[in-house]
């Protein structure tokens, strides 16, 4: 019981992440009835999970490089400021990056345990908060101009590329989704990775390890947080936030799928090992700033610079520096709570 | 409202596919028949005349039945959410084109005005162009449904033939007040205004065309 106590806050933090993530995906998708919300709710849950349960170890170690709780109370801390510091921050209007707020989170405990945090480990990390939105907009301005000199040129029936757009809106949703389980699952229950030891267990024919066990508890959150509360951001999305055709959105969320895929697919980052190529940190990257990478990277592409949305980007780039600073302050003061009030024990 | 989910797998999209196919051939096939309805009046075949008003009628008729299909299966399907309001305001004005070739044979019939001789082969022509007009038209519609590329160069052709039915229209009527051949000047009006008429049939076809060529512009991505 008092396991479940801890975990909550991680657990929340799946739940906002499915409620607003989620919409990312699906938003446009939705927000234009090319697919219904139940259609894309359903999709969602299965693959977030699968994305989980089977690709969630690579960012998740990842992020545990940088600070390795050890203990349950510290991880609900952790996880607790992140959360609220998201929370905080999106009250304002600025796009929130989960992961951003994880990693200061991770810093502010090293600071107060007196852990030293690896200065490397956090370049890299830091790294990826700007290459991968760059990485997602060059992603997405090539499949925009391959997908647009098809559209364009093929003689395909109005009625026949409308279906084939949902087939593929469907088909790249359930992609989108999948790399947001493996990639971000790292968010919600990375931290507890350390601090909460399962047994393997047997689920019908397949066995999945303590990690894993905890993964999957991740992504049913996250899946909840999809179907309670997502389909209101869907429609802001869809309606309001991101005004792209069906065909731009399919390009965006295939763009995006493949960045968080790389920076959390193990197996490929063992081949470019193994090759003798330098290999992508394995790290939960925003997925909400990898789908604004994407968008700028189309818009370059029709419009060329003047379609750069300086303001929003400056408020990304805020982001950077203000999420991380406010959650580990957070952190630290709301461990010395949990260890001097609530006498738990934090590392 | 079953496998509203789901459309990726059903057949609504060939089904108003099948539909918005069927609505364009009713308009061609008004079009030629109006063609030769002009024909046959102008040479005295009455009884052919009126056999193409009835059936010119009847596919004004199922073209009304066709057009109300598609504006529902647009919207109840939820099918092409981008394109759908070019879609429906296009068939909406095709219907135009329908309804003004059975309202021109009509009054045809009704008023049966007499043409002379000396500016029968003109009125052909024009009646010609004016088919050939909502021809180009239609392959143009057509394009915007396959092959967006084409359609300007249909609307290069709408605006065409045209700009002929007017050249003849001025030339006809111009005539008509010249000559002795039409002496009452209540024949004259009566020509002038039927001349006015079938100009106005590439008048619409040209004005379908220009929102047409919109279309195509947007439905680019």
């Amino acid at each position: 019981m008092i396991n479940l106590l801890f975990l909550s806050s991680g657990l929340f933090m799946g739940w906002s992440l499915g409620a607003n993530d989620a919409a990312n995906i699906f938003g446009t998708a939705v927000g234009t009835k090319m697919v219904s919300f139940r259609t894309a709710a359903g999709i969602s849950c299965i693959f977030i999970i699968l994305g989980a349960v089977i690709g969630g170890s690579g960012a998740s170690h990842g992020l545990g490089a940088l600070g390795a709780v050890d203990q349950l109370a510290g991880a609900f801390v952790l996880s607790l400021s992140a959360a609220a510091t998201v929370l905080w921050m999106t009250r304002f209007g600025l796009p929130v990056s989960t992961s951003q707020s994880i990693v200061g989170a991770i810093i502010g405990w090293n600071i107060y345990t007196g852990n030293p945090t690896d200065i490397g480990v956090l370049t890299k990390i830091a790294g990826t908060w700007v290459y991968g939105p760059i990485l997602a907009g060059i992603f997405a301005a090539i499949l925009f101009v391959v997908v647009r000199r098809i559209v364009n040129s093929a003689t395909i029936h109005l009625l026949l590329l409308d279906r084939y757009t949902r087939f593929g809106l469907i088909v790249a949703g359930a992609l989108g989704a999948y790399a947001l389980g493996a990639n971000n699952i790292a968010n919600v229950m990375g931290v507890f990775i350390q601090a909460v030891q399962l047994p393997a267990r047997q689920f019908f024919t397949v066995t999945l390890t303590g990690e894993q066990q905890l993964f999957l508890f991740g992504g049913i959150a996250i899946a909840v947080g999809v179907i309670t509360y997502s389909k209101r951001v869907m429609m802001t999305v869809g309606n309001n936030l991101f005004k792209l055709s069906p065909v731009s959105a399919f390009v965006v969320v295939l763009a995006t799928a493949m960045v968080l895929l790389l920076f959390s697919s193990t197996e490929l980052s063992d081949f470019l090992h193994a090759s003798g190529l330098p290999a992508l940190p394995l790290i939960p990257v925003s997925q909400s700033q990898a789908c604004v990478g994407a968008v700028l990277g189309i818009g370059l592409v029709k419009g060329g610079w003047r379609t750069i949305n300086y303001r929003l980007l400056s408020k990304i780039g805020i982001g950077w520096i203000t999420t991380p600073i406010l959650s580990a302050l957070l952190t630290y003061i709301l461990l010395f709570f949990m260890q001097n009030v609530f006498m738990q024990p934090i590392h | 409202m079953k496998g509203k989910g789901m459309q990726v797998f059903t057949n609504r999209s060939k089904d108003l596919m099948e539909t918005i196919e069927r609505y364009l051939e009713q308009i061609t096939a008004a079009s030629l028949h109006y063609d030769e309805a002009m024909k046959d009046y102008l040479e005295g075949r009455d009884t052919s005349f009126d056999e193409r008003i009835a059936k010119v009628t009847e596919i004004e008729r199922k073209g009304d039945e066709d057009l109300k299909d598609i504006k529902y299966k647009l919207y109840a399907f939820m099918l092409i959410p981008d394109t759908r309001g070019d879609v429906y305001m296009l068939m909406d004005d095709l219907d135009d084109i329908l309804d003004y070739i059975k309202r021109l044979l009509l009054e045809l019939s009704m008023e049966r005005p007499q043409f002379p001789p000396c500016i029968q082969e003109q009125l052909l022509r024009m009646s010609e162009y004016s088919a050939k007009a909502v021809e180009s038209l239609m392959l143009g519609v057509r394009a915007l449904f396959n092959q967006t590329k084409a359609v300007e160069e249909h609307v290069y052709r709408v605006a065409f033939y045209e700009r002929e039915v007017d050249t003849l229209e001025e030339e006809i009527v111009r005539h008509v007040f010249s000559t002795d051949d039409v002496a009452q000047l209540a024949q004259r009006m009566q020509i002038r205004n039927f001349c006015f008429r079938i100009a106005s049939l590439s008048d619409i076809s040209e004005d379908i065309a220009k929102n047409l060529l919109v279309y195509a512009v947007k439905r680019m991505v």
